[in-house]
């Protein structure tokens, strides 16, 4: 196959772009022969009809030199023409001697009207080949594009008119949808969607956002000929002609039915693992808590402050299983969300508080007020916030002071929290929000955690229509900021 | 002596919610499964039931539907726990009083257990 390939897509050896690269001698020799023939005629119509025509013929045998061998063969076949033309057609014929002025004086006026007719036959000629060149190497690019495009299995592409209308069908289209070229040409590319999805008008709601957008990509399911569906991504991107109007689109294909299902599996794994995960977690909670209040007579022993700890390393186990199962339902979809109208400054307020009392280290501190109320899931956005002073106090081993701050204008609500602690890289502003991104510091010192937190955060806070960011300076602190619409219902 | 019915299908847990609820002075009987339950329920008669939404075989919450159901257990309040936490609407509809998300916090359970118990007296 590769082989093949290979042979189809080679080109052709390079053209020459000099338009003549014959032997100089064989030139030369074919502008001899021109000329003789050209003189020989000449001779025997002269002997034939007893007129004599000094010129004519000549410039046929200058042109044809010129066209053949190029210039030189051209101001060649001139000096030999009017050699050729004063020894034997100026009177007296047969001597190079010295002939009347007027002999002299066409002689000259040839010898400048065949260079100027050369370098025009010869200029001429190089245009047109030039022009053969051109197409033949356009041919060949066409030709290795649309093998390409043909020979590819693994994506389906195929091009439509400006309508729709399906206009080319490459080997992959077929393979990856089951239907022939012969089966689709002509055809509107809407038989590949869901009833429903015609009746809601998406195949032409896909073509006006290509238009619009200079490209369109979707995913969703797409029929096959036999009936069955693939999961498929596509890409609809508009083709336009050199005048920039659109006459069609091209749509590339790909089917990814086997990826989904392998992340279908994952994240149904996930959920399963994170449910049987906290079973056991609930009876050593309950377990640990029956222990406690066993020796709820001697609150400061060691054994109390062990079971204490153990309740406190239960919650962060329980929490980390939440996050997992969160991140699955962010992936899937399904996470839910509430959205009733809440008081944002009494959630910052009573959050504080908590996370006050289990960091005993750290001083964190409350700034601003928020006077409006918000719309949505009042414990998601507490989840956002915990999330954010955890980090804080996670990230400022060495400094004590958290500031938690609330602003708003007429329109947002802003939070912010503040450490003073080891501050991330620039670089990683952005990618802190990515799913399991961990930031490691030149020390290669690594802080616990699975890199969901923020990625949970920030998708939450998106859910809400907000926007949640960082501003840090390494050695510094970092500032996460989050902004929610207020609401005014 | 209040009578609390513990249905869940995970021993240990069965076990960790009797030994907390017995510290705490309340008589317990278990169930592991939904027939289990709605007999034990039936005989019983307990002051509150607690219940396991996934149950082997079985959904915690049409246990809840057929105790409401039945005229003797109608009125018995139910607290449902899960390993699912964001379940609460489900269990509300289909008749359950309250819900915890596992892993809870036995306090919680506690107080809730109180509050229910206290309710029927």
């Amino acid at each position: 196959m590769a082989t093949t390939l290979h042979t189809k897509l080679r080109l052709k050896p390079q053209w020459n772009t000099r338009a003549f690269s014959y032997d100089p001698i064989l030139l030369y020799a074919t502008a001899t022969l021109i000329t003789g023939i050209v003189v020989f005629t000449k001779l025997l119509l002269t002997q034939l009809t007893g007129v004599d025509y000094p010129f004519v013929g000549f410039f046929a045998a200058i042109v044809a030199s010129a066209w053949i061998g190029g210039l030189r063969a051209g101001l060649y076949s001139t000096i030999l023409s009017a050699i050729s033309m004063y020894f034997l057609f100026s009177e007296p014929a047969l001597t190079f001697a010295v002939k009347s002025p007027s002999a002299a004086i066409s002689a000259s006026v040839f010898m400048l009207e065949g260079t100027f007719v050369s370098f025009l036959s010869h200029t001429m000629h190089r245009a047109l080949k030039g022009l053969e060149i051109k197409n033949e190497e356009l041919v060949q690019s066409e030709e290795r594009y649309r093998l390409v495009v043909e020979t590819v299995k693994d994506y389906s592409i195929y091009t439509m008119d400006k309508d729709g209308y399906i206009t080319s069908w490459n080997e992959g289209a077929h393979q990856i949808k089951g239907y022939t070229q012969d089966d689709v040409m002509g055809r509107h590319y809407s038989m590949f969607f869901e009833d429903e999805e015609i009746e809601d008008g998406k195949p032409w709601k896909y073509l006006i956002s290509a238009i619009e957008n200079g490209r369109f990509e979707d995913e969703g399911w797409r029929k096959k000929k036999d009936g069955t569906k693939i999961w498929a991504n596509i890409i609809i991107t508009p083709i336009k002609d050199a005048a920039g109007t659109i006459y069609g689109f091209s749509a590339i294909v790909k089917d990814l039915t086997e990826r989904r299902e392998i992340e279908r599996r994952k994240d149904e794994f996930i959920s399963i693992a994170s449910h049987e995960l906290k079973t056991p977690v609930t009876s050593m909670k309950v377990f640990t808590q029956i222990l406690l209040k066993t020796f709820n007579n001697f609150p400061q022993s060691p054994p109390v402050k062990y079971l204490m700890k153990m309740d406190v390393q239960l919650n962060k186990l329980t929490s980390l299983i939440n996050d997992l199962l969160d991140v699955t339902k962010i992936q899937t979809g399904k996470l839910e969300f509430k959205n009733e109208q809440f008081n944002i400054a009494q959630l910052v307020t009573d959050i504080v508080e908590n996370m006050q009392e289990i960091s005993p280290n750290h001083k964190i501190m409350l700034k601003g007020h928020i006077q409006d109320m918000i719309n949505g899931d009042k414990d998601r956005i507490g989840q956002v916030l915990i999330n954010c002073i955890t980090n804080a106090v996670k990230y400022s081993p060495n400094t004590d002071l958290i500031e938690v701050g609330l602003a708003q204008d007429r329109t947002q609500a802003l939070l912010y929290v503040k450490d003073y602690g080891v501050g991330i890289p620039k670089e990683y502003t952005e990618k802190v929000f990515e799913r399991f991104f961990r930031v490691y510091d030149d020390r290669e010192k690594t802080y616990p955690g699975l890199g969901m937190g923020l990625y949970i955060s920030s998708e939450i806070v998106k859910r809400h229509s907000g926007k949640m960011w960082v501003e840090s300076e390494i050695g510094k602190g970092s500032t996460f900021y989050i902004s929610l619409p207020i609401s005014y219902i | 002596m209040k009578k609390v019915l513990v249905v869940d299908d995970d021993e240990a847990i069965q076990e960790a919610i009797q030994i907390s609820l017995e510290l705490d002075d309340y008589f317990v009987c278990t169930a592991s499964d939904g027939p289990g339950a709605i007999k034990t329920a039936l005989t019983e008669i307990p002051d509150m039931i607690i219940l396991d939404v996934l149950l082997s075989g079985d959904d915690g919450r049409n246990v809840a539907r057929q105790l409401r159901s039945h005229a003797s257990t109608k009125h018995i309040p139910i607290v449902m726990v899960s390993a699912h936490p964001n379940i609460k609407q489900t269990v509300i509809d289909a008749g359950a009083d309250n819900f915890l998300p596992k892993p809870f916090d036995m306090d919680d359970l506690l107080s809730l257990a109180a509050k229910y118990t206290a309710r029927t007296k």
